[in-house]
């Protein structure tokens, strides 16, 4: 069988404590919710194989812990990101408040190259609560914001029920993959005669 | 234990570094909340409380294992020990970071899996192997590997990994960026971790990192210099230029540029338990007579005055005869990369070739040419050139050289030399009246045959002399004794092997030497190690061999390769200066 | 993508091209004629080559390093012989850079896929742009579907590949090295469509060949491995 390039695409989970990001990466890499509260201290990475449009690839995802003492995870923690997930919680007007902050945050650590096209997914989470009725942040207010943030997909999933995070997770590797840059040929320098010199080939079309 | 460094008789004791208080690793910990998960956690609990020379750039750190039961009953804290060894039971679910656990059984039986290449086979019977593509994180057999091997890029994605599939073990990968991320981010770097029986040891090369996770008791400094020796292996065949990948991309997955080469990683990775140039930083020659190699030489020299930037020819892992351009030198690890890049590459062997190929001592940032060509089973013959169309001129210059070599039988003496072996303790003269006579049983042709043919039984050389090791330091070269009893087998070959690695990390301690002595003695053996000038010797005695006429005979050791040295060494070859 | 093919041979430093004589032909009655392998890796470039020069099959791969260069002579019935003089390339995609060095002169380029690999195909066409826009203009393209054998795993339809072929006029082929099924064969059609100075009743050295000058066909005489 010829080799089949595999692609591994580093998903970041950011949003406030207790929104329920730990419980949605188990949700969708383990099928199961627990309802037991854990914080996550640090980070906790996971990893699940995709396949999408006839390719294979890993999502490698950071799950980050939400507490303020913890957000200095620092550059290198965000150096690389193909897709940054931001999750509220749809009952809890602040954590959707803050969605701005840690897409500030994310921006200003990760500087990808291209910050205005950068792919992020916003996911409201715990549509389950009371039946939908501690719900305090509408859909269309979301809506509202990831528009004018540039068109952010947009998710409503509950963890809990398993409701969406699927559907979520297809669309954030979708959006990683959609951003990856055209793949590039390595080009690598040659030494002069000379010895010691390198050169690089020009890479300019003489044809 | 075979080789502790604590052993009464040492008079000029390794420095043993004292083991600091365990709250600093309880810092730094791979836990498993809810079983599922990797996690970085209390190193970012923690953080603040790190003592102040944790982060000491240029210290070496050593910690002591403390985790289970350290204030994290709820996680039921795996820690580092999620690696150890003795772990296999106590994780019977091997709990799963990746998710994959279910779908695989990948997880051995507890008992019975150990570093496969540990000890098992002679370098010469070694194949390179696939490694466990099975295996992950989650599996108990990859846990109880001895020595992982680890490149990952500055983004946590994975490049390459000794055992398992890079890409299942993505979290783990993730797990180490973020070690060295978070210690970056005070302004630091981490460079060495001590958990129970694990050493985990970091090196930084711009973009790519490279991490080693062993229990094999190895010091520092042979681990780190396995690592740099991994990461000019990587540049061997990409050259630095991947950094320029990274500064354009900071995603930059670079697993694939490696495709297809986990058996050159795997074979350099197995010379770390037998091959003493990874650690002397020195090549070895086959024993040839000194005409014979003169006139490989000789024509060697011929086709590098025509433009070839060195001219090779190797039998195995040792140099029949080299040759360098003007002004050109080639540095022992480059020589010790390329044999093993072009010896584990079994398409070399097929057909000649004409490859890309960087020397990162030489010149990281470029690729040079080599044309690759085997002359018989073992013997090859490397041309390297700056020129990327010399590729007819190299195979002529090569059909000129088969045609010398074969005409004043230069291969049939290495083929001859390859059957004969090396120095055997055995021959060792036993007073300076017999130095006069020649004892090599390279110098003429009937010597050789009655040399084959002598019986290697009995207890080693003279005053209980069991292997020796003599590096010349101008030639950059070294010699080492054929193994003959009583270290007759690959086990015991190994431990002197290891035995040799502490000794010469200990002579070459940055903090308390160098040495000029050292003599030291537990059960297994005598070491004695004298340095000068001139040459570093590294001998092996019985354990219960005398001090006094072991010293002796070191001296009969250095004495007899002098004698022999225009037959095991390469002189006169082009400058080497580095 | 394509721009790093178009390294220019200013000087030796740069990449240059491996061609000998920079002509496909060394004498009227003896052709020497370059031929390069160019594919995915794993598509079993090396095993046809293997194949066809040494009648061997090793079904352990062996990843190839760089280039291998290997040669093999036929004899045609009309008394001349095609040398070909084959540049076996890595698949890896480390080397594609540096594929102009190999293919730049050649007069013939096989590329390969393997029949059971989408993505190989999708390679394989990657390959044949660049050749059309970098390679001899006059080249000779042979596309070759390899391991039919696995004929219950194809996943690449021949249909697909022979469309392909016929709409960027190169020639197609089904190969299995492992049964060495059309290997032979391949070898076979890619001296027919060789241009040839010997026939001098063709008005112009034909840059593309027509069908009628192929229908001239030959049976080829294998020379014995040396």
């Amino acid at each position: 069988m010829a080799s089949r390039r595999r692609m591994l695409l580093k998903v970041i989970i950011l949003g406030d404590s207790g929104v329920g990001k730990t419980s949605l990466m188990n949700q969708y890499v383990n099928k199961k919710f627990s309802n037991q509260y854990k914080a996550t201290i640090g980070a906790d990475f996971l990893t699940k194989e995709v396949q999408f449009e006839d390719r294979l690839f890993t999502l490698q995802i950071w799950d980050t812990a939400g507490q303020e003492r913890f957000q200095s995870l620092g550059v290198a923690f965000y150096r690389g990101a193909d897709c940054c997930v931001l999750v509220y919680d749809v009952n809890v007007m602040k954590s959707f408040d803050n969605l701005n902050n840690w897409r500030e945050e994310f921006l200003i650590q990760a500087s990808p190259s291209d910050p205005e096209n950068f792919p992020f997914v916003v996911l409201g989470n715990k549509i389950d609560v009371d039946g939908g009725n501690s719900r305090v942040v509408s859909e269309k207010k979301a809506r509202a914001w990831c528009a004018s943030k540039g068109n952010i997909p947009y998710f409503e999933t509950s963890a809990k029920e398993g409701f969406n995070v699927e559907a979520a997770f297809q669309c954030i590797a979708k959006n990683a993959l959609k951003n990856e840059p055209e793949e590039e040929i390595y080009l690598p320098d040659t030494v002069d005669v000379a010895g010691g010199r390198q050169q690089r080939p020009s890479s300019g079309c003489e044809c | 234990m075979a080789s502790d460094p604590n052993s009464p008789d040492v008079s000029e004791p390794i420095p043993n570094p004292s083991p600091k208080e365990e709250e600093r690793l309880a810092s730094i910990s791979l836990e498993e909340p809810e079983g599922n998960h990797v996690a970085v956690s209390r190193l970012l609990s923690n953080g603040s409380s790190l003592p102040a020379d944790f982060h000491a750039e240029d210290e070496i750190e050593v910690v002591e294992e403390e985790l289970l039961g350290e204030g994290s009953s709820s996680h039921g804290g795996g820690g580092w020990r999620e690696i150890s060894e003795q772990d296999g039971e106590a994780v019977p679910c091997s709990p799963s970071s990746s998710g994959y656990a279910g779908e695989r059984g990948s997880s051995g039986p507890s008992s019975g899996i150990e570093e496969v290449d540990d000890g098992v086979t002679l370098q010469d019977d070694w194949v390179p192997r696939k490694r466990h593509d099975d295996e992950d994180d989650a599996s108990v057999s990859w846990r109880k590997r001895k020595k992982h091997f680890f490149i990952l890029s500055h983004s946590g994605k994975p490049i390459y990994s000794r055992y398992g599939d890079e890409h299942k073990l993505a979290g783990f990968s993730a797990t180490l960026q973020a070690i060295i991320s978070f210690v970056e981010n005070g302004g630091d770097r981490v460079k060495f971790v001590r958990a129970g029986k694990h050493q985990v040891v970091f090196l930084v090369k711009g973009p790519i990192y490279l991490v080693c996770i062993s229990c094999t008791e190895e010091p520092y400094e042979a681990l780190k210099g396995q690592l740099e020796l991994i990461y000019g292996q990587m540049l061997l065949i990409l050259t630095k230029s991947v950094n320029r990948c990274f500064e354009k991309n900071p995603k930059f997955d670079m697993s694939p540029l490696l495709g297809g080469t986990d058996a050159v990683f795997s074979s350099l990775i197995h010379a770390f338990s037998w091959n003493p140039a990874t650690f002397l930083h020195a090549y070895t020659c086959l024993p040839l007579a000194y005409s014979t190699r003169q006139a490989a030489g000789a024509i060697l020299q011929d086709v590098a005055d025509s433009g070839v930037l060195f001219a090779i020819l190797m039998c195995k892992h040792k140099v029949v005869s080299l040759v360098g351009a003007q002004k050109a030198s080639l540095h022992p690890d480059d020589m010790l990369l390329l044999a093993n890049f072009i010896l584990s590459s079994e398409s070399f062997r097929t057909s000649e070739s004409f490859s890309p190929i960087c020397l990162p001592r030489y010149n990281p940032m470029a690729f040079l040419y080599a044309y690759v060509h085997y002359l018989d089973e073992d013997t090859y013959l490397t041309l390297l050139t700056t020129s990327s169309d010399a590729f007819y001129h190299l195979k002529e210059c090569r059909l000129r050289i088969q045609g010398v070599l074969v005409k004043s039988n230069v291969l049939v003496e290495v083929q001859r030399s390859m059957l004969d072996g090396g120095l055997h303790v055995e021959d060792l003269p036993v007073d300076s009246s017999r130095r006069s006579r020649s004892v090599s049983p390279y110098s003429s042709q009937e010597n050789n045959i009655s040399g084959s043919l002598r019986p290697h039984m009995g207890l080693g050389g003279p005053a209980g002399l069991w292997h020796f090791i003599y590096r010349s330091i101008y030639l950059d070269q070294y010699v080492s004794s054929e193994f003959s009893s009583p270290i007759n087998n690959s086990v015991q070959q190994k431990r002197l092997y290891r035995a040799y690695q502490k000794l010469f990390a200990s002579m070459h301690d940055k903090g308390t030497g160098p040495h000029k002595t050292q003599y030291r003695r537990d059960e297994d053996y005598v070491l004695l190690c004298w340095i000068t000038q001139d040459f570093e010797l590294y001998a092996a005695f019985d354990p219960l061999a005398d001090k006094v006429s072991a010293i002796k005979t070191c001296n009969r050791v250095c004495q007899w390769v002098r004698d022999l040295e225009n037959e095991i060494f390469l002189l006169g070859a082009s400058p080497f200066s580095w | 993508m394509g721009c790093s093919s178009s390294l220019p041979a200013r000087n030796s430093g740069q990449i240059g091209s491996l061609s000998t004589e920079g002509s496909s032909v060394s004498d009227s009655k003896n052709l020497r004629v370059k031929l390069v392998l160019l594919g995915d890796s794993g598509v079993g470039k090396s095993c046809i080559v293997l194949r066809f020069v040494r009648g061997q099959f090793d079904p352990t791969s062996k990843v190839t390093v760089g280039a291998s260069f290997l040669s093999q002579t036929v004899a045609l019935q009309d008394s001349t012989t095609v040398k070909f003089e084959i540049w076996d390339t890595a698949g890896q995609e480390r080397y594609a850079a540096l594929a102009p060095l190999y293919y730049r002169g050649a007069a013939v380029a096989v590329v390969v896929y393997d029949i059971t690999s989408p993505e190989s195909f999708s390679k394989a066409q990657y390959w044949i742009k660049e050749l059309q826009k970098h390679g001899s203009p006059d080249i000779v393209l042979a596309l070759v579907g390899n391991k039919a054998d696995l004929h219950e795993n194809r996943s690449v339809p021949s249909q697909d590949a022979i469309d392909y072929a016929e709409k960027n006029g190169m020639f197609f082929i089904e190969t299995s090295a492992k049964t060495a099924d059309n290997i032979n064969q391949l070898f076979e059609e890619i001296a027919k469509r060789l241009p040839r100075p010997t026939f001098h009743f063709l008005t112009v050295k034909p840059r593309n060949l027509s069908m009628s000058y192929i229908e001239l066909s030959y049976t080829l005489l294998w020379l014995p491995t040396m």
